[in-house]
């Protein structure tokens, strides 16, 4: 039916069927309305502060917003873009190792309750509200990475940068990077599960006809997809460079750029829901969230786009 | 040799099974601190915990009902906005695999799936809340109809796809018409799948936090079901509530989770009895 349905364009289209496309496309083009909209509103709302401002609404770390007059008004975004590259690096670096072991066991432990126990919990995960993360992270996790992570590697090792803060009240990158790697396992086990899937028997066959243990069929399965690996790295970052109401109760929300992952901290989406329901009332503010919100969907296109191409060369090479 | 190629082995066994066990951990004591720490509040407050408005600053349980109500109206009317679209863009991709535009819708819809909540809201905020010159619960549905719509064409379009193309030849050397065969097979093999897709995505809108931040209002004192009146969700509500210093809101907002939780556990398990594939 494809082949045929390829010949069959818009024009060629048998009657019956002509009627069907065309009461079909209107509602399936509504996609490309929503497109454009968002692309149309948020180029337009962030325009004002993108011209008042120039590079330095990127390059500075300035919040002073300011009901005076527009001379005092200054805004630099530097501070949450830097907060949501630390955290959603260090949330992708943490749920990559995590997300390989599960895709092993799922993949490998068939017909095993281990199997059956590790999909269900990743379904889980995969749907659970981003809210429910955000009420655990803020009232269990961080208490506890304060107590048993932060304290202790802070008073053993207060002279390495990563560390050389004190955390105060718990709530950090850190603990961001953290939640997020939780959130994010799910969809990037998913990825690199549907690429590996995707390799056909013939080569696990080689593999282990070689005579290769459990561990060098792996490491050798997984050489094979390795760019749908790195695929799904760069989607899980994506992801969590996005992610905003749990991230907002973790991660502190203060301008604050520093090495030390313990420090308070701001990211795009948490600085948008913290200040959005105010901004009206200074002039620049909503244009300069709009801005950081601009930021974030050219920097999530373009990780997707590459991602997919990557994900693509993989599904290409065996299917 | 031999010998270092068996430490590593077993190496590997042990560091995979621990490092999976530390993937899957959070996701037990995350629903196990809402039963232990929900359970209490909705056994205090009783059944007027679905009814009554939030407790004032500093005393009593009061109840959820505004954004009990708030949550299922806006998941309802989302529903009834977004599950037609997908449906349709889901049968256009897949009958009309080939043409530019499915082409476009399946790219598309992938992408609409990668594009951050909050700014959904955003977008929403500009075109609807600002021409109106107030915040409503129609303007929720929108937004979380726009982040429904990718996340149920996914599914319908693989129950569609998963279709055996003998069946749809069957009907074809039948002499049915196209539109015939789609409605009359596919939909109709695909029934399952096709509901599993609806109900997750009810499921996904129910939970959903930063869309609703700029368009629903934060109305959470009266039960209304008015699409252009303000409203409120059991998501905000836990989002504020968690983060002000009063004990008993924090109470309120765990037995909110625990709420939450249910409704969101019921249409899980509903699902994987339909089911056994989960899309992201």
């Amino acid at each position: 039916m494809r082949a045929m349905g390829s010949r069959w364009s818009s024009i060629s289209l048998p009657k019956y069927d002509r009627g069907f496309y065309l009461s079909l496309l209107p509602l399936a083009s509504l996609i490309f309305a929503i497109f454009l909209a968002l692309a149309y509103v948020i180029a337009s709302a962030s325009y004002p502060s993108i011209s008042k401002f120039g590079v330095g609404l990127f390059t500075e770390n300035v919040w002073r917003p300011s009901e005076m007059g527009e001379e005092f008004v200054k805004y630099g975004l530097l501070a949450p873009l830097y907060g949501t590259l630390v955290t959603s690096l260090l949330a992708a670096m943490i749920a990559l190792p995590l997300s390989l072991s599960t895709v092993y066991l799922v993949e490998e432990m068939t017909g095993s309750k281990v199997k059956e126990l590790l999909s269900t919990a990743i379904d889980l995960m995969a749907g659970l509200p981003t809210v429910l993360y955000g009420l655990w992270g803020a009232t269990i996790m961080i208490p506890f990475l304060r107590d048993n992570v932060m304290r202790p590697l802070h008073s053993a090792l207060p002279w390495v940068p990563l560390f050389s803060c004190d955390p105060l009240s718990g709530a950090s990158l850190l603990s961001a990077g953290i939640l997020l790697a939780i959130m994010i396992i799910p969809f990037m086990h998913s990825l690199i599960q549907d690429a590996y899937r995707s390799v056909p028997w013939i080569y696990r066959e080689a593999i282990l006809s070689i005579g290769a243990n459990r561990y060098e069929y792996y490491k050798m399965m997984i050489s094979l997809i390795k760019p749908a690996v790195f695929g799904s790295l760069l989607l899980g970052i994506g992801r969590a460079s996005s992610e905003t109401v749990a991230v907002t109760l973790v991660v502190g929300n203060a301008f604050n750029i520093s090495y030390c992952i313990f420090s308070p901290g701001y990211t795009i989406p948490s600085l948008i829901a913290n200040q959005f329901s105010e901004s009206n009332f200074y002039p620049y503010m909503q244009s300069t969230l709009y801005a950081g919100g601009m930021v974030l969907l050219i920097i999530g296109a373009l990780f997707s786009a590459l991602a997919l191409l990557m994900i693509r060369k993989v599904r290409k090479l065996y299917g | 040799m031999v010998e270092l190629r068996e430490v590593k082995e077993k190496l590997f066994m042990i560091t995979s099974l621990l490092l999976a066990i530390l993937a899957i951990l959070p996701i037990f004591h995350i629903l196990f601190s809402i039963f232990y720490n929900g359970l209490p509040v909705l056994i205090s407050a009783g059944a007027s915990f679905l009814i009554d408005p939030p407790p004032p600053p500093g005393r009593g349980l009061g109840g959820i009902g505004p954004s009990l109500v708030g949550t299922l109206m806006l998941a309802l009317i989302s529903s009834l906005i977004g599950v037609p679209l997908s449906l349709a863009s889901a049968l256009f991709a897949v009958e009309f695999p080939d043409n530019i535009i499915s082409r476009g819708v399946r790219v598309l819809s992938k992408a609409l799936l990668q594009i951050p909540s909050i700014l959904v809201g955003m977008l929403i905020y500009v075109l609807m809340v600002v021409p109106m010159g107030r915040f409503s619960m129609l303007a929720g549905s929108l937004a979380l109809a726009i982040m429904m719509i990718p996340y149920v064409t996914t599914y319908v379009e693989e129950a569609l796809e998963s279709v055996p193309k003998t069946y749809r030849e069957a009907g074809y050397a039948l002499g049915l018409s196209r539109t015939k065969v789609v409605f009359k097979i596919s939909v109709s093999i695909a029934k399952r799948g096709i509901l599993t897709g609806i109900l997750m995505g009810f499921a996904k809108v129910t939970g959903e936090t930063a869309p609703l931040l700029f368009t629903v209002g934060k109305q959470r004192q009266l039960i209304s079901i008015d699409p252009l009146g303000y409203t409120d969700s059991i998501s905000l509500l836990i989002f504020d509530f968690i983060q002000t210093p009063y004990d008993n809101w924090h109470k309120v907002a765990w037995g909110s989770a625990l709420i939450l939780t249910s409704i969101f556990l019921s249409i899980f398990l509903f699902t994987r009895n339909l089911t056994k594939r989960v899309v992201l």
